[in-house]
């Protein structure tokens, strides 16, 4: 059974651009150009995975409204943003409701099917029976990806998937630098650099929210990411 | 400093005011008037008080009999006494009276009776013989008024002295009366003369009338008067004038200054906001406070501000039409992509896959373009939500420079930076998008096999980042330009194309938002061209 994919795009040439090339990928694509209508779909059924826009018609952050709704039915659905808007206020606004990928408009269609794939693919390990690198412990730190949950000193640190992933990769290998090619290879995701500086600002956040000291994930400018453990 | 006084609101309006050295000038004409006025008014009164005598002796006969006067008369023994005292002060009036002193004793007491005060009168004969005299030109000096005499009108003195003229009177005996004017009053011509004495302020006034018998003339009548009341009226009107008209000069001096001096340091303290608004670049960057003031200032105040604001929102507005635009073009460029991308999914063989790639092309480098140009505005708003941290900038830029041997591989990059933290307050992130730009510029500019020369230094106080390469020098017309948006250093159809110099814009806006400067200068002997951050540390 192919795997339903809901867009929501207010221009009527790429929303149908899009359908096309998703519906050649294999995939049972939905399609609608405002919120409304969307949501009057998608409540009744949820798809496999949302492709949103933020400006939809009139509502210029019509898809933030659409994914907080769709992230309160689903804290699974994986959601990606496609929007014209770059700035990182609109990234990291996105990222903070709960999308797990931020793609601007001239992503080519290749591009875009990477990363839904990688999303899907994602969440289908999530699904897989434990094996026996699920546990990763790292002195306070303590990840499970059977249950997707991260434990900071005991104290659970709520992440996303793309979060949680980026995450493991780090923690696995302390003490070497991540680029941001191998981060985002080890996530399974394709995302843009500055997507990732926001991906990591965010981690960050949530940890120092548990704990006002963390410092582990160190940053070396120019090239990467790493994790450090210290005492 | 002398020479923007002189050009000064302050000395202009002082200049306009000496206009108010009209009031005293004129204060002293009006009083020169008034004395000339008072001159007439006593000259007729001289001239009715003579009048009155000479009628109250006329008519009698016996008063002006042919003969001489008894001799040996006490009275006039008594008089000749007197009148020795008198020519004793005064050896000039006894030698004019002399033996021509015949005076009568009702005469006399006619004149006392009828004489004024502070006057002397004359009862002369046709044969010159004078018949009675009573009165004294030097009167008792009359009682200062009450006010004693202040400083201020004893320093006056040479002022007024310098501004009033007595009038111009011929020199005379103060003595006996002008033998003239009684000759004339015994042919029946009465006048009024004036005379000058030794005191040169002094003047003395005197009126001459006939006296008759019937139709005849029998005699004369002098009246003299000197001129000292009305001096010393004058002396005090003047004085009190004078130092009444400078005080009100000096208020209305004192005024004006401290008017011009607060109005220019109002228009002084505008004219420093309004040059301290816009920067050399012609950014604005500062603001007028505005004083709320109603008046003409006031007014300019508000309109410069005004001025000011619209200014600050067109900049505004072309600085963010590069992000409007690069969002407004992103919409129609997914179109063309997504289209391309379909129709190449479709595997169209031969010759249309060509062109098909071709467009592929010609829309990258479009969608290169617009994030270009929208990449300063995403940086501006990336700063200004942006929290400053401590950081090691030499850590920064020695991760940098490892990450950029990496992804140029071809390249090489020398860099010297110092061991030691270079600590500061700011962006990492910003500084690594900043290195990332010196470095894109110079790797497009560098000849290929040269090295990048990248180079950190720091005296404590301040930080110089320099990144160097061995391309050819840049017009000096260029480099003060180079860091503006949209200027490019390079020729076209050079490098990757899609060029807009907006990089170097980037390095500007971060140095800028560190406080720190800055430059571009070709190296000496054409060895390439440095471009320099400089940055205060924290």
């Amino acid at each position: 059974m192919p795997r339903r994919i809901a867009l929501v795009e207010d221009d009527a040439t790429i929303r149908q651009n899009y359908a096309d090339a998703l519906a050649r990928a294999g995939y049972e694509v939905q399609a609608f150009a405002d919120r409304p209508q969307a949501m009057r779909s998608l409540a009744t059924r949820l798809p496999d995975l949302a492709i949103v826009d933020i400006g939809l018609g009139a509502e210029i952050d019509g898809g933030f409204a659409l994914c907080r709704d769709l992230r309160a039915m689903s804290s699974t659905l994986p959601i990606i943003f496609l929007s014209a808007r770059d700035s990182d206020f609109d990234i990291v606004s996105g990222l903070r409701l709960g999308a797990d990928d931020y793609l601007t408009k001239d992503a080519s269609l290749p591009h875009l099917l990477a990363r839904i794939a990688a999303l899907f693919r994602r969440v289908e390990a999530a699904k897989e029976p434990a094996r026996d690198d699920e546990r990763v412990v790292r002195g306070p730190l303590e990840l499970d990806a059977a249950r997707m949950s991260a434990l900071w000193r005991g104290s659970p640190v709520d992440l996303t998937v793309t979060e949680f992933w980026m995450v493991r990769s780090l923690a696995r290998h302390p003490g070497h630098v991540k680029d941001r090619d191998t981060l985002m290879r080890d996530a399974e995701m394709v995302v843009d650099d500055g997507t990732i500086t926001s991906h990591v600002k965010r981690i960050r956040k949530k940890f120092l929210a548990v704990d006002p000291a963390f410092d582990a994930i160190e940053t070396v400018y120019g090239m990467g990411y790493r994790w450090t453990e210290k005492a | 400093m002398r020479a923007a006084f002189v050009h000064g609101i302050r000395f202009r309006l002082l200049l306009a005011s000496l206009v108010l050295l009209a009031i005293p000038a004129l204060a002293v004409q009006f009083i020169s008037r008034m004395e000339a006025f008072l001159r007439i008014a006593q000259e007729q009164d001289i001239a009715a008080t003579a009048r009155a005598v000479a009628s109250a002796l006329s008519d009698r006969p016996a008063l002006f009999p042919p003969g001489g006067a008894a001799p040996g008369d006490p009275e006039d023994e008594e008089r000749r006494r007197i009148v020795g005292l008198f020519a004793a002060a005064d050896p000039v009036a006894a030698a004019s009276l002399g033996s021509a002193y015949a005076p009568s004793e009702e005469i006399e007491r006619f004149l006392d009776i009828m004489g004024r005060r502070a006057s002397r009168s004359w009862v002369v004969d046709t044969r010159s013989r004078v018949r009675g005299l009573s009165g004294s030109l030097r009167e008792p000096p009359p009682a200062r008024s009450a006010a004693p005499r202040t400083t201020i009108t004893s320093w006056l003195k040479p002022v007024v002295s310098l501004v009033v003229s007595s009038p111009e009177v011929p020199a005379g005996d103060e003595s006996t009366p002008v033998r003239a004017q009684i000759d004339r009053a015994l042919i029946g011509v009465s006048s009024t003369y004036w005379r000058g004495t030794r005191d040169r302020e002094v003047a003395i006034l005197s009126a001459a009338q006939p006296v008759f018998v019937g139709d005849d003339i029998v005699g004369a009548v002098v009246v003299e008067e000197t001129t000292a009341s009305i001096l010393l009226l004058r002396q005090s009107a003047l004085e009190n004038l004078i130092a009444l008209t400078l005080a009100v000069c000096v208020a209305a001096f004192a005024i004006l200054l401290y008017f011009a001096t607060r109005l220019a340091t109002r228009i002084r303290r505008l004219h420093a906001e309004a040059e301290a608004a816009i920067d050399a670049q012609g950014r604005i960057r500062g603001d007028i406070t505005l004083t709320g003031a109603k008046d003409e200032i006031g007014d300019l105040e508000r309109t410069i501000a005004a001025v000011l604001g619209r200014l600050r929102d067109y900049n505004t507005y072309l600085e963010q039409m590069a992000g409007q635009l690069s969002h407004e073009l992103r919409t129609p460029v997914a179109v063309v992509r997504s289209s391309l991308d379909n129709l190449r999914s479709q595997s169209p063989e031969g010759a249309a896959r060509v062109y098909l790639d071709r467009a592929g092309e010609g829309v990258d480098r479009l969608s290169r373009l617009i994030s270009r140009l929208s990449e300063g505005t995403r940086l501006e708003k990336m700063l200004e939500s942006a929290e400053r941290e401590p950081f090691d900038l030499a850590a920064v830029v020695r991760g940098c420079v490892e990450g950029y041997r990496s992804a140029y591989p071809g390249r090489a990059f020398d860099l010297e930076a110092p061991t030691q933290a270079v600590a500061m307050t700011g962006v990492p992130d910003a500084w690594a998008q900043l290195l990332d730009k010196l470095v894109e510029n110079a790797l497009d500019f560098a000849p290929a096999g040269s090295a990048i020369r990248v180079a950190l230094s720091s005296d404590g106080h301040r930080a110089r980042l320099g990144v160097a390469n061995e391309g050819p020098p840049i017009p000096a017309a260029m480099l003060p330009r180079l860091f503006d948006a949209m200027v490019s250093g390079r020729d076209e159809g050079q490098g990757r194309g899609g060029h807009l110099g907006l990089g170097l814009a980037i390095v500007r806006l971060v140095a800028v938002f560190h406080g720190g400067t800055v430059r571009a200068v070709n190296l000496p002997e054409g060895r390439g061209v440095l471009f320099e951050v400089e940055v205060p540390l924290s």
